[in-house]
């Protein structure tokens, strides 16, 4: 059965359809195909853009902005990506236009009031976990990092992504990727050594001698952290 | 032998970034050296402590947004598309956005026959931040999109006259340079009514984002493809760059102002004050061609 689906591709429900089909048929005027494609991945387009903004008003904004991109610029889509990969990269980018704007003014507006509560309200039902304790220290170190380590981390550590994909994403070497990582994470190391992880118990090995922090970690550059 | 290992080097060891005779050293000294060992394993539980961070869901109001803003997209498109299949629209513009909230069909016209605009300054709200891809402006801003519909749909059923088009138009102000979108609505205000229009529009509680973060219309916006709208995009350029006079436009809207062809111009607020122009024809980077000017309390 699944043979003959992925044979015939315009059979049956939409979620057999392929992303390159339904951005296809959204270029050639079907209404409901990329918001088709939006449901397929919304969640996974919304976490990155909450993880690398931490603000709900600045990552619905970004992802607002990428979504109207997306559907405009759909017919620049030439298929040397996986249509996902497009869709990361056009979100991706929008975030860090949001974080470098933000950089520029770092006053921001105060949103609207409605929406803001809408969202804040949502955001723990639907993820408790979120709000725990360590979750917001670790996000609050890593706001600390320069935005590109910031941004390697979210997608590689945080939400998974393969370091391959990630660079598609961000459009840069496999080899930045993975640098920005390590020295992203080298900066964390002391700023999250206080915490336990689940399950592995980062302050078991501290008391056991292994001190967490053993050394001074080298203040990283500010400014290029590319890979040489 | 050698020494410890910095941290930085052993993060790149370990995302794979060091290469062949020093990865070698540093996988020897690891085996030897607990101390170094350990580090290179925090850095790992670093990585799980970031996997750790949970990821919400999009919440449901954020699906709202998006779906709204994507239902636009698709009737702005349909709306055009269907216009070009009739031939109203003689000439298809790339930078032709669709006005969030302006539900009419959007016509094509020369700018000639609306002379007026109508230019709103305010600034703190955000009226409408139009056409670009960013304009989370009215109906992103909300929590519920219909509002900005319903605001606009007031006035365009009433007077009968659809939104025409909408302009890109560069001013400088302030030494900067801002874009703004101008609204080709062929409405015909009064002084009875241009104060409540006004003001029924700014009451409306968005925040808005700088004019800059419209962010994009793309190139093709500089480029109208006829002459005469080239000219009064120009025109509006310097008219802009005189009304606004260091202050940052909020809205513009080219109409009729007492059955005379008028921009209508809000201004970026200053406080909780809106100042409205409404300049004329003729108003351009040396006459600002003032017709009337009004200052509405935002509050």
């Amino acid at each position: 059965m699944p043979a003959q689906r992925a044979a015939d591709p315009a059979i049956g429900a939409s979620e057999r359809t392929t992303d390159e089909e339904l951005l296809r048929r959204h270029v050639a005027g079907d209404p409901d195909a990329f918001g088709e494609l939006f449901a397929r991945h919304k969640d996974r387009l919304w976490a990155i853009a909450i993880r690398t903004l931490s603000d709900p008003e600045d990552a619905a904004d970004a992802l607002q902005d990428a979504m109207i991109s997306a559907f405009r610029r759909a017919d620049s889509f030439r298929g040397d990506s996986a249509v996902t990969t497009w869709l990361h990269r056009i979100v991706v980018n929008a975030c860090l236009d949001k974080m470098r704007r933000r950089n520029a003014r770092p006053e921001v507006s105060g949103g609207d009031d409605s929406l803001l509560d809408a969202i804040g309200a949502a955001v723990p039902a639907a993820d408790p976990a979120a709000s725990s304790e360590t979750s917001l220290e670790v996000m609050s170190a890593l706001r600390q990092l320069p935005r590109d380590q910031q941004v390697a981390l979210v997608l590689v550590d945080m939400l998974d992504y393969p370091v391959a994909e990630a660079a598609a994403m961000l459009g840069v070497a496999e080899g930045t990727v993975k640098s920005r990582c390590a020295r992203g994470r080298a900066r964390l190391l002391p700023k999250l050594a206080h915490l336990r992880q689940p399950g592995g118990s980062v302050r078991q090995r501290s008391e056991t001698g292994n001190r967490f922090d053993a050394r001074s970690v080298l203040p990283a550059q500010e400014g290029s952290d590319e890979a040489p | 032998m050698i020494g410890h290992i910095s941290t930085d080097e052993l993060a790149s060891y370990h995302a794979g970034t060091v290469a062949g005779g020093r990865a070698s050293q540093i996988s020897a000294h690891l085996a030897d050296c607990p101390s170094c060992a350990g580090v290179e394993s925090q850095l790992g539980q670093v990585s799980a402590l970031l996997a750790s961070v949970t990821v919400p869901a999009m919440p449901e109001a954020m699906t709202q947004r998006l779906r709204s803003a994507l239902a636009e997209e698709v009737t702005t498109r349909a709306a055009r598309h269907a216009a070009a299949d009739a031939g109203v629209v003689s000439r298809e513009r790339p930078w032709r956005r669709r006005v969030p909230g302006w539900s009419s069909p959007v016509l094509v016209r020369s700018l000639v026959a609306v002379g007026a605009i109508v230019v709103v300054v305010s600034g703190g709200i955000v009226l409408a931040n139009l056409g670009s891809s960013g304009s989370p402006s009215v109906a992103a801003r909300q929590a519920s999109p219909a509002r900005s519909k319903q605001r606009f749909a007031k006035i365009a059923p009433r007077t009968n006259r659809p939104v025409m088009s909408v302009l890109p138009v560069r001013y400088r102000s302030a030494g900067h340079v801002f874009k703004t979108t101008v609204v080709v609505s062929d409405l015909s205000y009064t002084k009875a009514d241009l104060a409540g229009e006004v003001r029924q529009q700014i009451s409306s509680p968005f925040t808005v984002p700088g004019s800059d973060s419209s962010g994009s219309f793309s190139t093709h916006a500089a480029q109208p493809s006829s002459a005469l709208e080239a000219v009064s995009a120009q025109r509006l350029a310097g008219c802009f760059t005189k009304v606004a006079a260091g202050r940052e436009i909020l809205r513009a809207e080219v109409a009729h102002y007492q059955g005379l062809p008028a921009t209508i111009v809000i201004l970026r607020p200053v406080g909780t004050i809106f100042d409205v122009m409404v300049v004329g024809a003729a108003c351009s980077a040396t006459n600002a061609d003032v017709i009337t000017r009004l200052s509405l309390s935002g509050s």
